[in-house]
């Protein structure tokens, strides 16, 4: 059978086009997908370690920054997130523990899921747990969806701490991430934890100036990874 | 968005991606899908460099939000 986007109908494609900066909001329950780019690849891109910055990142932020006019409790102070052994892009748990608890999301079960019991959380900038540093999927062939931001440790150095500046630049802001722990080369030894946690920040929190210092923890050999995650409740404080 | 919702939105994700040409055939999210996150959701995109029709346009089909026919369709999965 030819694979063919006319299947579902030429006059129903849709296809967002804009300078940076462009927004749209999308119920993506609906079939949708991300066009595979025919620009000419970035001739030095590694396939799964970055040489230390992202290429063709925008310069400046794209969008005004709105800072927030008071400081949510609601604010998570860490998050942490469970990969699957092949570690892509969509984590199996998350973790966040927050001023009034701690709170977990089981993503094996999403649609049975119910509301998360999370108040005040009214807009992007009140979201400091953002996972900005995403890990590669485990392959040594071409990576089609590579996050924009991300830790690049070196492949031989797997236990030094290191500070490493990622441009942030969507929030106006960059965030220095501390990176410790036994790192490794995303190929050889994918990570299946990550773990972050704002452990310090200078100037205004919301503001364009803001440092933000996390800790962000990985942990790949699999004598420190956890082999299975425990059974958790779908949505609740942990006891 | 509380009304599209039904309840008061919380942030569940956020997470910024990079679109890189491989001249392969589509992988994973290249291909056409559905998320199926929550009962309910609704996902905001912003570019962050320039996006045309040759550096990896986000696409919709309009009119699926409901139709379960096509998800057995091979240009689909999850």
């Amino acid at each position: 059978m030819r694979r063919s986007p006319t299947y579902f109908g030429r006059e129903n494609m849709l296809s967002f086009s804009g300078p940076a900066g462009t927004a749209f909001l999308e119920n993506t329950y609906g079939i949708h997908r991300g066009v595979p780019p025919k620009d000419a690849n970035p001739a030095a891109f590694p396939g799964a370690l970055f040489p230390g910055r992202v290429r063709r990142r925008p310069q400046a932020p794209v969008a005004p920054f709105v800072p927030s006019k008071r400081v949510s409790r609601s604010i998570p102070m860490s998050t942490e997130f469970i990969f699957t052994e092949d570690c892509n892009h969509r984590p199996l748990l998350t973790w966040t523990e927050m001023a009034t608890g701690t709170y977990f999301e089981d993503r094996t079960r999403g649609r049975n899921c119910r509301p998360p019991p999370l108040r005040g959380w009214t807009s992007l900038t009140t979201t400091a747990f953002a996972p900005t540093t995403q890990l590669l999927p485990r392959t040594t062939g071409p990576s089609t969806l590579a996050p924009a931001a991300m830790v690049a440790p070196s492949s031989d150095d797997r236990t030094s701490v290191r500070q490493i500046v990622v441009p942030i630049s969507q929030f106006g802001a960059q965030r220095h991430l501390l990176v410790d722990g036994d790192v490794g080369p995303p190929i050889r030894a994918a990570p299946r934890i990550i773990h972050s946690q704002v452990i310090a920040g200078r100037g205004d929190f919301h503001s364009k100036q803001a440092e933000i210092h996390q800790e962000v923890s990985f942990r790949a050999s699999p004598k420190t990874a956890r082999t299975s995650p425990p059974v958790p409740r779908c949505w609740g404080p942990l006891s | 968005m509380g009304d599209i919702l039904g309840a008061k939105p919380t942030i569940s994700l956020m997470a910024a991606w990079w679109s890189i040409a491989h001249g392969e055939a589509a992988q994973e999210a290249e291909r056409y899908h559905r998320d199926v996150d929550d009962y309910r959701f609704v996902k905001l995109f912003v570019y962050l460099t320039d996006v045309d029709e040759q550096s990896g346009p986000h696409a919709f089909v309009r009119g699926l939000t409901q139709d379960r026919q096509v998800d057995g369709h091979p240009e689909t999965f999850g």
